[in-house]
């Protein structure tokens, strides 16, 4: 078991014991498990999974830093929400509305704003696709 | 005074009373709001504080940009001024002024950006003091991004010897402490280093894995360091600032009740007073009637 702790400048999201994490770094995905070597590592977008026993938890996280030497792991991430938090419909609506100041806005400003939402929305829906991928199977 | 003057002017202190509890109560919700974020960040500010430390003891600190911006050209320096963009929030503002008249004697070399417009204000009513540049948005939580790609920029042009914010420290409630912190140069590194010494010792053989890059992380670790510093400077405020306002307005709700006691009384004496006198109008009346 490995101690988990997942901070984000609003609260700490999440802090249990867990089996495994898999993570988006920079350089691509990887699993944490006990005994890890010391790893000091630069997150990106993505959604985090945090395997317990036999359950599954998912959260999806905007860029940060990770940090862990084996017996716990500290995550500093932007954002983080779980599974239930995310409501699929207002996420589609996001897309939506982002997409449309994309097309229609030359403001730089609200441009970068639209594509910030926007990216935050794909991984929204890439962590609910997964969901419905477990339910199914 | 009159009696009806004197009830005009309780039934006027009775709305002023209504106004000023309504703003105690909608500042007291604001306040709870903002002690909650204030509380719910540290972790995140201490989590980086601690990874900054880990690393630094890996590798020079001094690779990173930020660091290594040449300053010996500079005279000036650069304050960040944190007020509020109300007022009516008792010596909020005021206490944080005079705390930076007491330590600037004079306001020559320094540069100000302002973050809320009673700091404006009151700057550019001093005749030594310069603006270059105002944060004082609607909400001024949104405005530390900005804020702090705009110090950032200032700060690598090599004009300035050092960036500092000054704000409301938020303790208590009760309490609040006015506070000047340095932001660039960054002096989180040697503090840590110092208070880490004796924890090094027992890390020998510590062997860290970094990924992508040393070099590469701790610019970004710097950065959001510093992004952080600013947010919680600017929720601090305005916890304070809310704490402030909700004791100012509890303080004016409480002088409103004692001035319409005081006043209650004296509109009672004078009615009494108005009878007795018609009383002994009709006494006197009476007896002169009588005694013909």
């Amino acid at each position: 078991m490995i101690h988990l702790k997942i901070i984000t400048p609003k609260k700490l999201v999440y802090e249990e014991e867990v089996t495994a994490v898999i993570v988006p770094t920079v350089a691509g995905e990887i699993t944490i498990l006990p005994k890890h070597a010391d790893l000091l590592s630069l997150l990106k977008e993505g959604v985090i999974t945090i395997k317990k026993e036999k359950e599954m938890e998912y959260l999806s996280i905007g860029g940060g830093y990770l940090e862990t030497d084996g017996k716990t792991i500290h995550i500093l991430v932007s954002r983080a929400y779980g599974q239930d938090e995310i409501n699929e419909d207002r996420t589609k609506e996001a897309m939506l509305r982002a997409q449309k100041i994309l097309t229609d806005t030359k403001d730089k400003q609200e441009r970068d704003e639209a594509l910030r939402s926007m990216k935050r929305s794909v991984v929204d829906m890439k962590l609910l696709s997964k969901i419905r991928r477990r339910k199914s199977s | 005074m009159n009696i009806r003057t004197v009830r005009k002017k309780i039934k006027s202190i009775k709305n002023v009373k209504k106004i000023t509890k309504a703003m105690q109560m909608v500042s007291a919700v604001k306040m709870r709001k903002a002690q909650l974020l204030e509380v719910e960040g540290r972790p995140y500010r201490d989590g980086l504080t601690e990874m900054i430390a880990t690393l630094s003891k890996k590798i020079d600190p001094s690779f990173s940009k930020i660091l290594q911006v040449d300053t010996s050209g500079a005279k000036r320096e650069l304050l960040v001024v944190v007020s509020s963009n109300k007022g009516l929030a008792g010596s909020f503002n005021v206490s944080l002024f005079r705390h930076l008249l007491s330590l600037y004697p004079s306001f020559k070399n320094v540069d100000i950006v302002t973050v809320g417009s009673k700091g404006t204000q009151f700057f550019s009513r001093l005749k030594d003091a310069t603006i270059i540049a105002d944060f004082s948005g609607g909400n001024l939580i949104l405005e530390a991004s900005a804020l702090f790609d705009y110090l950032l920029e200032q700060y690598s042009t090599g004009k300035y010897t050092s960036v500092s914010i000054s704000y409301n420290q938020f303790v208590s409630t009760l309490r609040s402490d006015q506070v000047k912190k340095t932001l660039l140069p960054l002096s989180i590194l040697d503090e840590e280093a110092e208070s880490n010494k004796d924890k090094e010792q027992n890390l020998k053989g510590f062997d860290l894995i970094i990924e992508p890059s040393a070099a590469e992380i701790l610019e970004e670790l710097l950065k959001s360091f510093l992004e952080y510093t600013i947010r919680g400077a600017i929720i601090s405020s305005e916890a304070v600032e809310h704490s402030m306002r909700m004791m100012a307005m509890k303080s004016a709700t409480d002088n409103a009740v004692e001035i319409i006691y005081q006043m209650t009384l004296l509109a009672n004496r004078l009615r009494q007073e108005k009878i007795t006198n018609e009383l002994l109008d009709m006494i006197t009346a009476k007896e002169s009637v009588e005694s013909n």
